[in-house]
């Protein structure tokens, strides 16, 4: 099972597991990660699960959606590394992915 | 503050609560109590994704069980109330137990419609509201060829959609002259109708149903023209409605929802309610208002969570709505009013797949409707927000 680490914004790191296709917006609300809101459940309609690609993984994700870089353009500090959780899919090429979160969504 | 909690109702609203009055330093106890046997789930996705994946009640939950605990809240499930003691300060279950509150919130959401006609009790007709009900609209799908969707609002075309896109030939009945006659503009339902027309649905407004017809399963609707549209399964979408029951048995002043004032509070200063159940005077989108939305649901628990902490209140929220139909991305912000002048928005792409329109008063943004538009809807939200803020902050009395 691919394993992804959220660093938070005050450093704290929290690592969990998924499985193959699960979001990691999913695998960040059931590893606890507070501020992963993922309001709308995950339809990219809302912008609430928004994260920091580390430099490293950047180029490994499948590129944005037209839709989600549209959201993602409307979030607060978005950054050329910014994606929403809940549309990154895990796949075994994923396993070590380290996220970094900010510190709120509004 | 030390005060007891005790919500009722663990759906988006009610575990908003009990997380925001954590968030809040609220240090009593917070009991949240559930009639269906989850923990609080993302009930948006059912419509959506919810037949073509095979998503569980774990997999649509809001926060785990062991978020839930971490923050002292304790969740009690499939139990039902049966009435509430003011003068006592109590929850009455079924069963006589009571649980004592200082503070009481209702978040009971709302109850579908039901569709009163010969046969809509027939195995094969369904209704979509929680969880139970997915489960048995897929055990119900296989086999299936031909489905009828009662009412043409947000979830019956989602279904319309996902049954569709499972190779169903779906028709839509809707007994109003248009598409989601009740939340959207007049340009807008049409937007939609045609794109669900080009995607294979069947789509008929202005249509009255006289009777699902068949002996122990329906096998056809009945329209009051004569014609018969045969089916193998019947969906039933024509809203809902508050869930006030308990409210009213109470005494609590209803009206179509449970009357709430800024403060979120009912009639009993010791009682709050938020979410579905509720109807309250929104101060820029006019009187008794009742909105059916996750945002509301979400808007109106942290107002309930900072008046029982004594926090300061959370400003008016600008309603938002979104809703997934094949490839149709609907995002919708504000309420639009026939006061509205109604602005056509180019710039995003062509207007065969796209549709954006602004509906302003007095130079004024007070609602966006779009559709596969991501970019021009969350720029306009943010618009709408700054204009009413700044229009209602001068206009209020100093």
């Amino acid at each position: 099972m691919p394993r992804v680490t959220f660093i938070a914004a005050d450093g704290t790191s929290t690592e969990a597991e998924g499985d193959i296709g699960q979001s990691v917006m999913s695998v960040a609300v059931n590893a606890g990660v507070e501020v992963i809101l993922a309001e709308c459940g995950g339809a990219c309609a809302c912008g609430t699960c928004h994260c920091y690609v580390d430099a490293e993984w950047l180029q490994r994700l499948v590129p944005p959606s037209g839709s989600e870089t549209a959201m993602i353009e409307c979030v607060i500090d978005p950054r050329p590394e910014s994606r929403l959780t809940c549309q990154l899919k895990l796949t075994d090429a994923l396993d070590g992915l380290v996220l970094h979160l900010p510190a709120a969504q509004y | 503050m030390s005060a007891r909690v005790v919500v009722i109702g663990a759906g988006q609203a009610g575990l908003q609560v009990a997380l925001s009055l954590r968030d809040c330093g609220h240090d009593g106890s917070i009991t949240l109590l559930g009639d269906e046997p989850h923990l609080p789930y993302h009930r948006p996705p059912m419509s959506k994704r919810g037949l073509a994946e095979p998503i569980g009640p774990d997999d649509l939950a809001i926060r785990t069980r062991a978020f839930i605990a971490q923050r002292n809240i304790a969740p009690r499930l499939g139990v039902a109330v049966s009435g509430i003691d003011q003068q006592a300060g109590a929850v009455i279950l079924t069963g006589g137990e009571t649980i004592d509150y200082d503070r009481l919130v209702l978040a009971t959401g709302s109850v579908p419609r039901r569709l009163l006609l010969p046969g809509a009790d027939h195995i094969n007709v369904v209704s979509l509201k929680d969880y139970a009900d997915l489960d048995r609209l897929r055990t119900l799908l296989p086999g299936v060829r031909r489905a009828v969707v009662i009412g043409g609002g947000f979830v019956g075309l989602e279904l319309a959609g996902s049954l569709t896109q499972a190779g169903i030939a779906v028709t839509v009945l809707e007994a109003a002259p248009r598409l989601l006659a009740r939340v959207a503009s007049a340009d807008l339902s049409a937007f939609i109708a045609a794109g669900h027309s080009a995607r294979g649905v069947d789509i008929r407004t202005g249509v009255i149903i006289t009777a699902i017809a068949g002996d122990d399963r329906a096998t056809a609707v009945t329209l009051a023209s004569g014609e018969q549209i045969s089916t193998d399964l019947v969906i039933v979408g024509i809203g809902a409605d508050a869930d006030d029951r308990l409210a009213a048995a109470t005494g609590l002043r209803t009206d179509r929802g449970i009357l709430v004032d800024t403060r979120c509070r009912t009639s009993d200063p010791a009682i709050y309610a938020a979410g579905d159940c509720t109807r309250f005077d929104h101060p820029y989108y006019g009187p008794a208002l009742r909105l059916e939305s996750v945002n509301n649901a979400l808007d109106q628990a942290r107002t309930v969570a900072a008046g029982i902490a004594g926090r300061p209140l959370p400003g008016p929220a600008i309603p938002w709505f979104w809703s997934d139909q094949f490839d149709l991305k609907l995002q919708l912000a504000g309420i639009p009013s026939p006061l509205d002048r109604i602005e056509t928005i180019s710039g995003e792409g062509d207007f065969v797949r796209h549709f954006v329109r602004h509906f302003v008063r007095d130079g004024v943004l007070r609602a966006i409707e779009a559709v596969n538009a991501p970019r021009a809807f969350m720029q306009a939200r943010r618009r709408i927000e700054a204009e009413m803020t700044t229009l209602y902050a001068i206009e209020e009395p100093a």
